[in-house]
């Protein structure tokens, strides 16, 4: 009996940890998408501030394609230059992402 | 340079059609979110967590890096405070992400900025930057491209993680399907389309050194936070000058 009753504890703890990390997770990423909000509403803008937040889109999205283009080898890169080239010609963000795709897709079979 | 006037004048708007319009435009970023989402469900399983804790996860957290990241962490004792700090420094990025939404945010109604923020991605976030950037005064398209991912994610977790699914084992692997690509697809894409001028290539030079300075000295996500950051602060120390 004894014996169960701790068996029963034991395996009970990892459930409400796993609570307590889903919840702790939870509450720090919404804390990271609204803090962005928050702290904007508050300060009221210098034409500096503006500046820098018309700078961030562009410079997040180089940043998030940095790894994969240093990473990649010639089939990813060469990709990425297909997928630049029909973005360019077509304005037209799906055509540029099929081409990507199917640009990377033949490169390595062929690479 | 004066502030630019955005959306020519008028309000920012929350209407049902801009939900939609965004929900459209990232069907095909919801494809490859769903690949991902796979990719999760199935190591989540592997990792020991069961298909409610890790379908769970997908719907609170909602945020893929963070959540494969914390996969490391997983078993029979968990490090809560390992768990949380690397969820936090790794959704860091989106504090800038919010800012940069500033002018379709500042104007809504509190419930509906804080409620719309909840679901925004990297994906649905470039979107929509994208779409305010060309006058677009709909801001109900940040919750409708975020709600499309969130359901893709959500969906495809419970998938890869009900063990023996066959989309799950057939689709394990992204990159043979190209699709680990798509992402850089796009982002490649959305960045051609910020092009305005000669004047930004510092700038995207700045953002890209600093970034790749920051994937290879630190671990996880930094690398966004540093490139938005240095091509954000160059960009505003150069009007200043």
């Amino acid at each position: 009996m004894g014996a169960e009753l701790a068996e029963t504890a034991a395996s009970a703890a990892p459930g409400s940890g796993v609570l307590l990390v889903l919840l702790g997770m939870a509450a720090v990423t919404y804390l990271t998408r609204a803090a962005g909000l928050y702290l904007i509403s508050r300060v009221s803008p210098t034409q500096r501030v503006e500046a820098f937040l018309r700078h961030v889109p562009a410079s997040i999205l180089v940043a998030i394609v940095i790894p994969s283009l240093a990473q990649g080898g010639l089939a990813e890169r060469s990709a990425a230059g297909i997928t630049a080239l029909v973005a360019i010609l077509t304005r037209n963000l799906i055509a540029a992402l099929i081409a990507g795709v199917l640009a990377v897709v033949a490169l390595r079979a062929i690479i | 340079m004066s502030r630019q006037i955005h959306f020519a004048g008028q309000p920012v708007i929350f209407t049902l059609s801009g939900l939609r319009r965004g929900f459209q435009n990232c069907l095909p970023l919801g494809l490859s979110v769903f690949a991902y989402g796979l990719v999760f469900g199935i190591l989540a399983v592997q990792a020991g967590m069961d298909v409610v804790q890790a379908g769970a996860m997908s719907l609170t957290t909602f945020a893929g890096a963070s959540q494969l990241m914390v996969l490391e962490f997983w078993g029979p004792a968990l490090p809560l405070l390992g768990i949380v700090l690397t969820t936090f420094v790794v959704n860091l990025r989106h504090v800038l992400m919010g800012a940069a939404l500033r002018d379709w945010l500042v104007e809504l109604p509190p419930w509906k900025a804080y409620g719309s923020v909840f679901f925004m991605t990297d994906e649905s976030w470039a979107l929509s930057v994208r779409e305010m950037g060309s006058g677009g005064r709909d801001a109900a398209f940040l919750l409708g491209s975020g709600l499309c991912i969130y359901l893709f994610w959500f969906s495809a977790t419970l998938m890869g993680a009900s063990s023996g699914f066959f989309l799950g084992t057939a689709m394990s692997d992204p990159a043979v399907w190209g699709l680990d690509f798509a992402f850089t697809a796009v982002f490649i894409s959305l960045l051609i389309f910020f092009w305005k001028g000669r004047s930004d290539l510092p700038v995207w030079l700045v953002a890209g050194i600093f970034a790749w300075l920051g994937w290879m000295v630190f671990p996880g996500k930094w690398y966004i936070l540093c490139g938005g950051l240095a091509g954000g602060l160059y960009g505003a120390w150069r009007h200043g000058r």
